[in-house]
């Protein structure tokens, strides 16, 4: 992706070309430096957040207890006794040291009040589900939306870029559960259907998940919630990559290319292509941060055991602890995206080391 | 969906309501919420197999599949709150006693018989002989003696299934198929006790504080089912104990799958991916109409939907609480409500006409103690009503509103209702609509539940709508009506503050007394209708309907269904597993096709699906040599 050098005269190339020893230890420093920035960055984030959603559930619960005993009767001795055995009996400022020291020096997010368990274990059995579901969803309508976008932009006002352009926008603008549920009744069910796919779940109970005929068996059920999400998000990488596309080829470095006499395909590969990827890469990157709060009404059209369904059980049963557990996954999951974006287009795009 | 299945509404068994009261209690009392290190380690609270790996049921095994609309909440039948999680522990757990196939009356369980002294303070309990548990020990009557005590002196599990031994000192076992429970008053409830009996070898290992938070993976019962695996969100699967005492069951595996969306759950069904569905919504019933191989079951319901009364919010010493309105509290004007309101076109709007109109506390399901008010019933007259209330001093003002004779202002009630679920939405419009015609008006209110208790308990509502689940012994729900359950009373009995429409009458609770002693089931049944007749004539609640419960399960494939009742009952989700034993595939064709052709479709879109990915990265990283290429020309 050097192909800015040659065409755009970036920073870099001046400082290169200036030489001197401090210059090249400085240059050598660069990148570590920005991602020590971004780190102590994302660290004070993630600090913010944590305070915020510790306060947000005291906001939210009007009286922890009656949601802990599930808007029941209970008498006035018991709510006593549970108010101070999880020690609501003490100061909010208290409980909130409470609260970070468990986390931070037990590693103890609490436990469910829905399911009884740690927290944590309640939330781990259910990470991997959802990451592989958003996971592959976003990486193929990333990969997709990105060549829609490409092409597109190169035959502009074409065929192709007004059908696949309004394909995607349409879809885009379809609510995600809507679409699920279309698919679900055409391609899963048989009423109307062709009933080849699962309506629900992540893999039968006669199959052994660990096994090659487990994973084709979790891949099929797979199929139609991971392409309803693929559907769904497709114009949101396609129009990034159309427009940024669009404003690289309007640049003089691209008509230069065209006036060496480079092939099209060329210009388009080797020059407009890389510079238009930048923010089509940040942006690939900030979705993925949301990979983990998964997709919760895809998850729940097609009963997959995510975190998403786990969020809806969490607040339908106004399991506290875990919604705070579950919260501050999703943050940090955002925040690390960030980082990880951030840090990638310093990689990427050498003007943003200077700043 | 059945959301609601937790909280007021889905009762449906006896510890779910007067003694979940104090459920969460225990579990949170104990210090190992604090710290959950210190809790033994059963194993991660995910997958519940001892060994992990391998499918869960083998392929061709007859397996008998229910959707559920949502995971249970736990397998530890100490912390368990949803009726999903009751239904598990009643597969893989034996109960004492259990209820009749016919009409629910009490049957022989793991207790082949038992007889109670005369002045019923000493029950004595056969126990079978040769039962195992599922890891191989017997079971003695040493597991059962275990199993009441630890329910009488360890915390959660005294919270969980308080209402079965509130009243049992102890029990102790003679020898190994006797158990003997000595009582300090006399309980009709010693023949209906629906508590798990536990392994003591297991169980002796989990201390008092761990209780609540023991993951209990491997679940090791003695019921007609054990349980193989349970995938977090996705499935529970049991396999059938061959060797169990009332007969093996007929299925190899039962398995309970979860569908969040009920009509993902209607399709599976359709398609044969489940076999059995339960407690679906009226209009999911009704598209199930028609569909190929289908047959839907449409059981008496055992919950209702009342319109409750604020009939004077007090505390247990009779101070008063809140600012209720002078009119909710006169009987006249409840009946007056009765006859204005027209519950038979709401049963037919609300409920789609999937349930029987209201009239006693007790559904008419349990038809050993329903009351029914036969010719006295309270039957939609407008006319009457307006005659009633003018005669009762509400005559109307100006506007047409009726006036409060009391404090000489128009009446406006408070009319409170949650908001969660849409029918209690339509209840209240409707309801409201019908008062408004006889000049009664009304303010909505609809709130979160935990809203609606605070307004409901400081006495800041004067009427309300919500639901109950009924269990088959009458007693809980016939104590929220007595003097005691009043809210915000002093810190005394465990369960006190059940009572929402703050109903108090010593007569009534004096019956209530009579029949708590009274262990002659017909002698015991007088008395409750009695005490419903009671209810009914003050109207503290006007039962609006009881819902069916609709079903629909794959007749082309099963047979051996039981409905509980007999008459109109539920072929699932019973009390006890009289279909899940009895439920056998009609013929081996029918299993060889079962649902295995469209795999083999799968397995090949999921290649394709995985080919898909594949050269999608692969063409990525192309495109990106390529570029890399141009740049050296």
């Amino acid at each position: 992706m050097t192909a800015t050098t040659v065409d755009s005269p970036s920073p870099e190339a001046r400082t290169a070309s200036g030489g001197g020893r401090d210059n090249r230890i400085r240059r050598k420093l660069r990148v570590p430096m920005l991602i020590g920035r971004r780190l102590v960055g994302a660290l004070i984030s993630l600090l913010t957040v944590l305070v915020f959603n510790f306060f947000l559930f005291n906001v939210l619960s009007s009286d922890p207890i009656k949601a802990l005993v599930r808007n029941r009767h209970l008498d006035a001795a018991a709510q006593a006794h549970l108010r101070h055995e999880f020690g609501y009996d003490q100061s909010l400022w208290r409980q909130f040291v409470a609260y970070m020291q468990q986390l931070l020096l037990h590693h103890n997010l609490g436990i469910s009040t829905t399911y009884t368990q740690p927290v944590w274990s309640v939330i781990s059995t259910r990470i991997w589900p959802t990451v592989l579901l958003v996971g592959v969803s976003t990486l193929l309508s990333s990969l997709i939306g990105t060549w829609i976008g490409i092409k597109g932009a190169w035959e502009r006002n074409g065929r192709f870029d007004k059908i696949s352009n309004g394909v995607s926008v349409t879809l885009y603008s379809m609510p995600e559960f809507w679409l699920g549920i279309v698919l679900l009744l055409f391609l899963a069910g048989n009423q109307v259907g062709l009933g080849v796919f699962p309506l629900g779940g992540m893999n039968d109970v006669d199959v052994d998940v660990s096994s090659p005929s487990g994973w084709v068996n979790v891949a099929w059920h797979l199929t139609l919630p991971c392409l309803t999400l693929t559907l769904a998000y497709l114009a949101q990488y396609s129009l990034v990559m159309r427009s940024s596309m669009l404003d690289e080829m309007g640049q003089d470095y691209v008509r230069t290319a065209r006036a060496k006499g480079l092939r099209d395909l060329a210009v388009r590969r080797s020059h407009v292509v890389p510079n238009a990827l930048l923010p089509a890469v940040t942006q690939i990157f900030l979705y993925f941060g949301f990979v983990i709060s998964g997709a919760l009404t895809v998850e729940y059209v097609f009963s997959w055991p995510g975190l998403g369904l786990l969020t809806e059980d969490a607040i339908s049963g106004a399991d506290f602890p875990l919604l705070r557990g579950l919260f501050l996954l999703f943050t940090a999951s955002v925040i690390v995206c960030n980082l990880l974006a951030d840090v990638m287009l310093g990689v990427l795009d050498p003007r943003v080391r200077e700043l | 969906m059945n959301t609601s299945l937790r909280g007021r509404r889905n009762a449906r068994r006896a510890a779910f309501a007067g003694v979940a009261a104090v459920a969460v209690f225990a579990l949170a009392a104990s210090p190992a919420m604090a710290d959950p290190s210190a809790s033994p380690s059963g194993g991660a609270s995910g997958s519940a197999s001892p060994g992990a790996s391998g499918p869960s049921v083998p392929p061709g095994s007859k397996t008998f599949t229910i959707g559920i609309p949502g995971d249970i909440d736990s397998l530890n039948p100490y912390s368990g709150f949803l009726s999903v999680s009751y239904e598990l522990y009643g597969d893989v757990y034996d109960l004492l006693e259990g209820w009749s196939q016919k009409d629910y009356s009490p049957v022989p369980g793991l207790a082949s018989s038992w007889t109670h002294s005369a002045d019923g303070l000493t029950w004595t309990f056969k126990i079978r002989s040769g039962v195992t548990w599922s890891d191989g020990q017997p079971l003695t009557a040493d597991d059962v003696a275990y199993t009441f005590n630890r329910a009488i002196n360890d915390e959660a599990a005294n919270a969980q299934y308080y209402n079965y031994v509130k009243n049992v000192k102890s029990v102790d076992a003679p020898d190994a198929t006797t158990a003997v429970f000595h009582l300090s008053a006399e309980d009709p409830i010693m023949t209906q006790l629906w508590v798990p009996v536990l392994p003591k070898h297991i169980w002796e290992a989990v201390s008092a504080k761990d209780s609540g938070t023991f993951p209990n993976d491997a679940m090791v019962g003695s019921g007609p089912f054990q349980l193989v695996k349970r995938d977090p969100g996705q499935s529970i699967v049991l396999k059938s104990n061959k060797k169990y005492w009332g007969g093996a069951p007929k299925i190899d595996y039962l398995v309970y799958r979860v569908y969040k969306d009920e009509d993902a759950m209607l399709q599976a069904l359709r398609k044969g991916e489940i076999d059995a569905v339960d407690e679906i919504s009226a209009s999911g019933y009704i598209s199930l109409k028609g569909a190929p191989n289908v047959t839907r079951i449409d059981a008496t319901g055992t919950s209702f939907d009342e319109l409750g009364f604020n009939t004077g919010a007090a505390t247990v010493d009779n101070k008063p609480v809140g600012n209720g309105s002078p009119a909710a509290r006169d009987p006249n004007f409840r009946r007056a409500v009765a006859y204005a309101i027209d519950l038979k076109s709401l049963g037919d709007k609300v409920l789609q006409g999937y349930g029987q109109t209201g009239g006693s506390i007790i559904p008419p399901a349990y038809t050993n103690w329903a009351y029914s008010p036969g010719d006295g019933a309270y039957t939609y007259d407008a006319a009457k009503a307006g005659q009633m209330l003018d005669a009762a001093g509400y005559t109307k003002g100006p506007d047409g509103n009726r006036i409060d004779p009391q404090t000489h202002k128009e009446l406006n009630l408070r009319f409170g209702a949650p908001n969660d679920d849409p029918r209690y939405k339509s209840d209240v419009a409707y309801i409201s609509g019908w008062l408004q015609e006889v000049g009664i008006k009304t303010t909505t209110q609809l709130v979160a539940e935990d809203k609606l208790t605070d307004l409901i308990g400081n006495g800041e509502v004067d009427m309300f709508v919500w639901g109950w689940g009924v269990e088959p012994d009458p007693s809980f729900q016939l104590s929220t009506m007595t003097c005691d359950q009043r809210d915000t009373g002093t810190p005394s009995a465990p369960t006190a503050g059940w009572s929402d429409s703050f109903y108090c009458n010593a007569g009534y609770d004096a019956l209530f007394k009579q029949q708590g002693q009274t262990l002659d089931p017909t002698a015991r049944a007088t008395i409750v209708k009695q005490m419903q007749q009671q209810l009914y004539t003050d109207a503290p609640y006007i039962v609006l309907y009881y819902a069916n419960n609709l079903e629909a399960y794959r007749s082309d494939k099963w047979t051996g269904i039981q409905l509980q009742p007999e008459k109109g009952g539920n072929a699932f989700f019973q009390m006890g597993t009289y279909t899940y034993r009895s439920v056998d595939v009609k013929t081996k064709a029918v299993l060889a096709s079962d649902s295995g052709g469209g795999l083999g479709l799968g397995a090949w879109i999921g290649i394709v699906a995985a080919v898909v990915i594949v050269f999608g990265a692969g063409g990525f990283f192309l495109v990106r040599r390529r570029a890399t290429a141009d740049e050296r020309e």
